[in-house]
C-alpha cells in the first residue's frame, strides 16, 4: 500500500487530533482537529472537527469548522456547520445543511496589491475573486 | 469478560493506515486491521496491528496479534506479540504467544493473559 496516503478504514474510530498529514482518507469515524493538503472523506466517512485543507472531497458526512481551498462535495455527501472556501463544487443531491462562506481574504488582498502595487498587473486582476468562484473543483 | 476473547470474523474490514509523517494525538480504536507507520501519543484499541520500523507509539495498545518492529512505550495486552529485531520497547506486556527476535531492544515487563475459557 502507498505510504504517502493515511487511511482511517471503514471500521475504525479515531478521536484526537491529527497533524503532518499530506493526504488522508476517511472512511471511518473521525472526530479530529486536521491540517492537511488533501482531505477525502469517503461515502462511509463521518469527521467531526475542524479542518484546514487545501483540496477536500467529501462523500460522507461532515460537520465543524472547515477552511478549504478547494471543496468538492460529491452526491452523497452531507455537510453541516460551517465552510469556508475559495472554490466549491457540488454535485446533484449533496446537502448542504451549514453556513457557506467564500473566503474572500486573499483575492481581497490579491486586488489590492494589484491596484497599488501593479495596476498594470493583467495576471493579478485574473486571479481575483469572479474567476476564482468560477473555477472548477478538482 | 474480556473483549478480545471472541474472534471478530469480519473479513470485510480494511486496515488503516497512519502513515510516515503523520502525527496523532487521540485514541483510535477499530474491529479491523491498523498499520502504524507514524506517530500516536495514545492509545490504540484494534484487531490486528503493525507498528513499522521508524513509527512510535507512546500509549498503550491492544489487539488481537501484533507485530512490533518500531518503538512503544506503554502498556500492550495482546493474545498474540511479535517483537522484531527494530523493535524499541518499554513496558508492560500481557500476551499469551510472544515472540522476540535478537537483537530487539525490551525492557519490560512480562505477564501471561489470563484465557477467558481458561479462567485461571
Amino acid at each position: 500500500m502507498d505510504k504517502s496516503k493515511a487511511v482511517i478504514g471503514a471500521d475504525a474510530k479515531f478521536v484526537g487530533t491529527i497533524s503532518n498529514v499530506k493526504s488522508i482518507e476517511i472512511e471511518g469515524v473521525v472526530e479530529a482537529d486536521l491540517k492537511a493538503e488533501k482531505l477525502s472523506i469517503g461515502a462511509s466517512g463521518k469527521f467531526v472537527g475542524e479542518v484546514n485543507c487545501d483540496l477536500v472531497v467529501i462523500g460522507g458526512s461532515y460537520d465543524g469548522m472547515m477552511r478549504a481551498g478547494s471543496i468538492w462535495a460529491t452526491q452523497t455527501a452531507q455537510i453541516a456547520g460551517e465552510i469556508h472556501y475559495q472554490s466549491l463544487q457540488m454535485d446533484r443531491g449533496a446537502a448542504l445543511n451549514c453556513r457557506v462562506v467564500h473566503n474572500w481574504d486573499n483575492s481581497i488582498t490579491a486586488a489590492d496589491d494589484a491596484v497599488t502595487e501593479a495596476p498594470a498587473n493583467d495576471e493579478a486582476e485574473t486571479g481575483g475573486d469572479e474567476a476564482d468562484a468560477e473555477k472548477p473543483a478538482k | 469478560m474480556f473483549e478480545k476473547g471472541k474472534k471478530e470474523d469480519g473479513e470485510e474490514a480494511a486496515a488503516s493506515l497512519i502513515d510516515e509523517d503523520m502525527r496523532i494525538t487521540g485514541s483510535v480504536t477499530s474491529t479491523g486491521d491498523v498499520i502504524l507507520a507514524g506517530k500516536i501519543d495514545g492509545d490504540i484499541n484494534c484487531r490486528n496491528l503493525v507498528i513499522e520500523s521508524n513509527a512510535t507509539l507512546n500509549g498503550s495498545l491492544k489487539s488481537n496479534e501484533a507485530v512490533i518492529a518500531g518503538n512503544v512505550k506503554g502498556d500492550i495486552v495482546s493474545e498474540r506479540v511479535q517483537i522484531l529485531e527494530t523493535a524499541h520497547f518499554e513496558g508492560e506486556l500481557k500476551s499469551n504467544g510472544i515472540e522476540i527476535e535478537a537483537g530487539a531492544f525490551v525492557a519490560a515487563r512480562f505477564n501471561k493473559r489470563k484465557k477467558s475459557k481458561s479462567s485461571s
